[in-house]
């Protein structure tokens, strides 16, 4: 019987952190009592705890990985490297600003308030709760671990949607989101037991080998494999089964939850979907494509091609759709709903150039992965700070509608000028840290051949598309007054929205090397790439047979 | 392994044969079935039993939390037996494997009883 | 010659924000109009090489003052510098920002007295902003930070139109936006494909504007016409991308409708900074990146460019004409005037390429002159209907006199700026050897009869004939106003009658460029001679 050594599990310690911090919010609550406070706190302590695992992490994996429960073919169910630690890293810290936010808020008067007091424990758990989906999410190549661990990502989620109890938009949201997360579940599931089905194995990195032996008619006189065509059943199921991440991305057709949840869910809940739910997405779509590209070696080109078609359609699709769905929007949640799925279409475009992998096997940063993580990073500080700032004027107006903005330059300029550097950013002007990310991203898709071409242009042109509704917004704030009071926002928010706004600016200047070396250094040697074969495939599904009846 | 072209005249067949069996059905009853309406045929089975009331009723809230925590033991006691099987070939580590999950799962248990969701009278929070 | 002063130059108005900020509203303008004053003053030091004899020896490229490289990003093969330096190209356009800026600064003086008076220090801080963007494009020799600086522009530019603007000022605003930043997007792919392009020659890549035009491997590839983007020839695509690009800043027809929305509704300073110097770097674009980088296009597209800048001669003329709004005519104008520095450049004779860079000058201070004549009467009037006026001059004596010099620069009256700019753009264009340039010259020249017509016939509705009684209380020309006017009309006269001293600081660097065009005219004359021409 296989037993976890201890390496194997202090590998995991971000993990544990997480898992740890669940329990320790709920004996909190055991022993205080409904607190908001200590569960609060706890909730950001072991975020903190997760965040400087995952930095002491990547230090000592150095270019190594590590694996948990090595089964089938030395194929770990759970993965340590420099992307998993980099992405739980993210997730983590975003969590300790989700929690300040909700501290933040606690102290405005809302119709809310009383609940958001009394129920504050249930919120964390269940914060906590989808942050440790997630970072499975971002950790495992294994088929049934992915499903453990979007299920596990979308059902505190379902319930931290509908948290505004007695809420109509909430109910409806929370609803709405059930609804299509089991869909799209039952699809991935279909798509996993489709791929089970053919290969016998749970694991990608073994069902890419047995893809290729499957597909092998012959060798050339290098020793590369020639491959035949790829099968519809194949590409079918591999589709399928990313609709799953597809759907924590909201990507184009799979998006539609993402207006009516940002709307109805509270503002610390939308921020942390729009970031979060898409970063775990994206990493799991990485990983899954870019193991499979591995496998595949120089056929990954002509075997995944419609693969890759679909995704790259998809991700035109998105950031096009979501860009023009967003002219409309007067309820700003909705309004930057509809932006955060064109910034998933961004994103998305990387996974649809990642398969010409050129020079993956010597472990050097592969361009797309270390464009997401830098993409991911900057965009959390944008989205932060303009949902932060949605939530102040929210919170000292009770409104949500672009009308609340108006003026907002006379009667908050601190707000009302960092919300205008957020939105510029988004867009992706220079000198802001919006520009370096799209820049960096577009760079990577403009050396992957036509396909990434066509994807720059498809980007910059939604850049110019994207460009009028964000200046609606800076528009109200600063053109449009009709006389509102002033608001009074809270010291820290104006401090919080300062600090980021300043890292976008620093970032879109004099980091702009740095963080890019920080994300080739996170993308470098990924578990996957390197993950080469080094078991045949008949022998490594036999080994998981015998674990399994053992 | 089946080509392209194949494969989606298969799942085709596939389909067309699931619908038609299951229309078949349907109409193959209502074209051979004599027609005698009656109300008691009309509602609904249950068991033999009369029905009481409509079929939408309001359940009470609270045997919604019961079912929960039922759940709670319910996969203790499913990752509890093939545990105690193997017991002996995994030892001490096993132990402290199983002590964590449940421990992990008492405490669970002790926040619904802290907060009072295991009595059953008790007093709705009011918003 | 390594220097920083021309980063000192780049980022003292970014200390002046600072200061803007720190200080109470009030003292705003002070700050700004000493920082601009201050950048002036610095500036004026840069023309020590310039007027010096071995100022343009060597070829295209070799002779940048004042050039400093730092590097920025070098990370995965990606070299972006700080690499700044300046040319016979872009020094005079320095000097013309900074002088421009710093009057407009001055014009901003009545900041309190406008109808949108609030935040002055957001006022003045964005100005400040703005010179940042224009001084850092016209040194930035680095494509990506030409391209960062570019864009850093248009921020402070739509908040300045959409804030301190007129009645339609959000509308504008986006519409500036809007253009521009289409032209960035088209900017940002073939910044991406030069880039790429050249690390497949060299193995590593540049974004060095210098290089792409001087290194031999580099600048062959470039124009080599089996090189293919999507399927077309890389250098035409490229050069039809980067030129749309810039003539939407230009701007050229039919991309110029946003210029005369925008300088309707900017304030007067803001006017005076768009037309004088925002303008310029379109022609400036073409001048740095266009032409050097792909002479085979360049050539290539040299007919439809010329007519492009004909229509805008014609097309601006004959909507001059057709105004009754006194600001919009002066901004049609401008698309006029623009119109022939494209045929200038487009021409790709010396003479042409001298008159050109000469117009640019040559309207940017006539046109910030024109825009501030039209302010000054506007806060008086609080109208800019030409038909409503009348004898001005007769209550206004020292305004009107300014006000006919300055539109007579504009006009291109001889013994005024405009003059050399126009006429040598037409003579370079009537000796250039493409087979169409005569007639185009013809035509061209009869733009500057439609320029006269404009110009007198409205100099006749506002400042001659009878003085309305509405207007006979006006004062006349405040000091500030006219200390304002007196350089600009000086260097009208100046640049009018003495312009060798003008050519003197640019015709080495414009030699060179053409050094560099040479070989891809020559074999396309070598073609229409072997088809008879």
């Amino acid at each position: 019987m296989w037993m976890p050594t201890g390496d194997e599990l202090s590998m995991l310690g971000p993990h544990w952190a997480l898992v740890g911090t669940i329990v320790a919010i709920l004996i909190g609550a055991i022993i205080a009592g409904r607190n908001w406070r200590v569960a609060g706190t706890i909730a950001m302590v072991g975020g903190l705890l997760t965040a400087g695992l995952c930095a002491l992490g990547w230090k000592g994996l150095g270019t190594n990985w590590a694996g948990m429960a090595g089964g089938a073919g030395g194929v770990p169910m759970l993965v340590a490297d420099q992307f998993s630690y980099f992405f739980i890293f993210l997730i983590s810290i975003f969590l300790v600003l989700i929690a300040g936010m909700w501290f933040l808020g606690q102290d405005a008067r809302l119709p809310e308030k009383l609940a958001r007091k009394r129920d504050a424990t249930e919120f964390y758990v269940l914060l906590v709760g989808s942050a440790f989906g997630m970072a499975l999410m971002v950790s495992t190549t294994n088929l049934l671990m992915i499903i453990i661990a979007v299920e596990m990502t979308s059902l505190p989620s379902y319930a931290l949607a509908g948290f505004r109890k007695k809420h109509r938009l909430a109910t409806e949201a929370s609803l709405k989101y059930i609804l299509f997360g089991a869909v799209t579940s039952a699809i991935m599931i279909y798509g996993a037991s489709l791929l089970y089905g053919q290969y016998h194995s749970l694991d990608i990195v073994v069902i890419g080998r047995a893809i290729v032996e499957q597909l092998t008619i012959g060798t050339t006189e290098a020793g590369g494999a020639i491959l035949n065509a790829p099968t519809v059943l194949m590409s079918v199921s591999i589709v399928a089964f990313m609709i799953g991440a597809m759907f924590k991305v909201s990507a184009v057709p799979f998006h539609f939850w993402c207006p009516d949840v940002f709307e109805g869910a509270s503002i610390e809940i939308t921020t942390w979907l729009s970031v979060a739910s898409k970063a775990a997405g994206l990493g799991l779509l990485l990983r899954v494509v870019a193991v499979l590209a591995a496998q595949l070696g120089d056929g990954a080109e002509q075997t995944l091609n419609w693969v890759r078609l679909a995704v790259a359609v998809m991700a035109a699709l998105t950031c096009t759709l979501g860009n023009f769905s967003a002219y409309r929007q007067t309820n700003m949640k909705r309004l930057f709903a509809f932006s955060s799925i064109a910034h998933a279409g961004y994103m998305l475009m990387a996974v649809a150039i990642i398969l010409p992998t050129g020079g993956a096997a010597s472990g050097a940063a592969h361009p797309a992965f270390s464009a997401i993580v830098l993409y991911i990073t900057v965009y959390l500080l944008m989205n932060l700070g303009v949902f932060g700032c949605i939530a102040m004027v929210y919170w000292a107006t009770g409104r949500e509608d672009i009308g609340a903005f108006n003026g907002l330059i006379r009667r908050s300029p601190v707000i009302a000028v960092m919300m205008v550097a957020f939105l510029f950013s988004l867009v992706g002007m220079p000198p802001l840290g919006g520009f370096i990310a799209k820049f960096w991203l577009l760079a990577a898709l403009f050396d992957s051949g036509p396909i990434g071409i066509l994807l720059v242009i498809v980007a910059v042109a939604n850049t110019l598309f994207s460009l009028y509704y964000y200046a609606r917004v800076a528009f109200a704030m600063c053109f449009s007054d009709d006389g509102q009071p002033a608001i009074r926002v809270p010291f820290l928010g104006q401090a919080a929205a300062t600090v980021c706004a300043l890292a976008i600016l620093l970032i879109g200047t004099l980091w702009a090397g740095n963080i890019k070396t920080f994300s080739d250094e996170r993308s470098s040697n990924l578990y996957a790439v390197t993950k080469q074969a080094e078991q045949p495939v008949e022998e490594a599904v036999k080994t998981a047979e015998l674990d399994f009846r053992e | 392994m089946p080509d392209g072209g194949s494969l989606v005249i298969g799942l085709l067949l596939f389909m067309v044969a699931g619908v038609a069996i299951a229309l078949g059905a349907l109409i193959l009853g209502r074209v051979v079935r004599r027609r005698l309406p009656h109300p008691e045929k009309d509602a609904t089975y249950e068991c033999g039993e009369p029905t009481i009331g409509t079929c939408f009723p309001q359940f009470d809230l609270r045997f919604y939390v019961v079912a929960l925590v039922f759940l709670i033991f319910d996969i203790e006691i499913a990752l509890f037996y093939p545990w105690a099987v193997v017991y002996k070939e995994g030892g001490v580590a096993a132990l402290w494997d199983m002590l964590f999950f449940f421990s992990v799962i008492v405490v669970g248990f002790l926040y619904l009883w802290r907060f009072g969701y295991l009595n059953w009278v008790r007093a709705t929070p009011k918003d | 010659m390594e220097s920083s002063i021309l980063s000192w130059l780049i980022f003292l108005p970014v200390i002046g924000i600072v200061f803007v900020l720190a200080a109470p509203g009030r003292y705003a303008r002070s700050i700004t109009w000493l920082f601009t004053f201050a950048v002036f003053l610095l500036s004026c030091t840069l023309f020590d090489p310039f007027l010096r004899s071995w100022a343009f020896d060597g070829p295209y490229g070799t002779n940048m003052h004042f050039e400093q490289i730092v590097e920025w990003i070098n990370v995965g093969g990606f070299h972006i510098n700080w690499h700044v330096g300046i040319d016979g190209i872009s020094f005079p356009l320095i000097i013309l920002t900074t002088l421009i800026t710093w009057l407009s600064a001055w014009a901003s003086w009545g900041f309190d007295k406008w109808k949108i008076n609030r935040s002055p220090k957001g006022y003045f801080a964005l100005f400040l902003l703005l010179e940042t963007g224009v001084l850092g494009t016209f040194a930035a020799l680095d494509f990506f930070l030409f391209y960062i600086f570019w864009e850093v522009m248009l921020l402070p530019m739509y908040f300045l139109i959409g804030v301190w603007g007129g009645p339609r000022k959000e509308y504008a605003a986006i519409k500036f936006f809007l253009y521009t930043l289409a032209g960035s997007v088209l900017m940002l792919i073939a910044l991406l494909a030069m880039y790429f392009a050249s690390a497949d020659v060299t193995g590593t890549g540049t974004f060095s504007l210098i290089e792409y035009a001087t290194h031999p491997e580099i600048a062959k590839e470039f124009n080599n016409p089996a090189r293919l983007f999507l399927g077309w020839p890389f250098a035409k695509v490229m050069f039809v991308m980067l030129f749309i690009g810039f003539m939407i800043k230009v701007p050229i027809f039919p991309f110029h409708t946003w210029l005369p929305d925008a300088h309707v509704e900017a304030p007067t300073p803001i006017s005076m900074i768009l037309a004088g110097i925002l303008l310029k770097l379109g022609a400036y674009g073409f001048l740095r990146v266009c032409y050097p980088i792909f002479p085979s296009a360049a050539v290539w597209a040299a007919y439809f460019l010329a007519v492009l800048g004909l229509v805008n001669i014609i097309y601006g003329a004959l909507c001059c004409l057709a105004q009754s709004d006194f600001k919009r005519l002066v901004a049609y104008s401008s698309i006029s005037h623009m119109g022939y520095v494209l045929l200038g450049i487009a021409v790709m004779t010396t003479v042409g390429f001298q008159g050109a860079m000469f117009q640019i000058l040559a309207h940017g201070i006539s046109s910030p002159m024109c825009f501030f004549l039209v302010g000054v009467i506007y806060d008086r009037a609080h109208h800019r209907d030409i038909n409503r006026f009348g004898g001005l001059w007769l209550s206004m004596p020292r305004y009107g006199s300014l006000a006919t010099l300055g539109f007579f620069a504009s006009l291109g009256l001889p013994g005024l700026c405009g003059f050399i700019g126009e006429i040598w753009v037409l003579l370079g264009t009537f000796s250039a050897p493409w087979p169409w340039a005569k007639p185009v010259a013809v035509i061209a020249a009869f733009g500057v009869v439609l320029t006269a017509g404009y110009i007198l016939w409205m100099i006749q509705r506002v400042y001659l004939g009878k003085l309305r009684k509405e207007y006979a209380s006006y004062p006349d020309a405040t000091a500030r106003e006219t200390a304002i006017l007196i350089p600009m009309a000086a260097l009208a006269i100046f640049m009018g009658i003495l312009p060798s001293y003008t050519f003197d600081l640019m015709n080495g660097t414009l030699a060179d460029v053409l050094d560099v065009l040479q070989p891809a005219i020559t074999a396309a004359q070598d073609v229409v001679i072997a088809m008879g021409g």
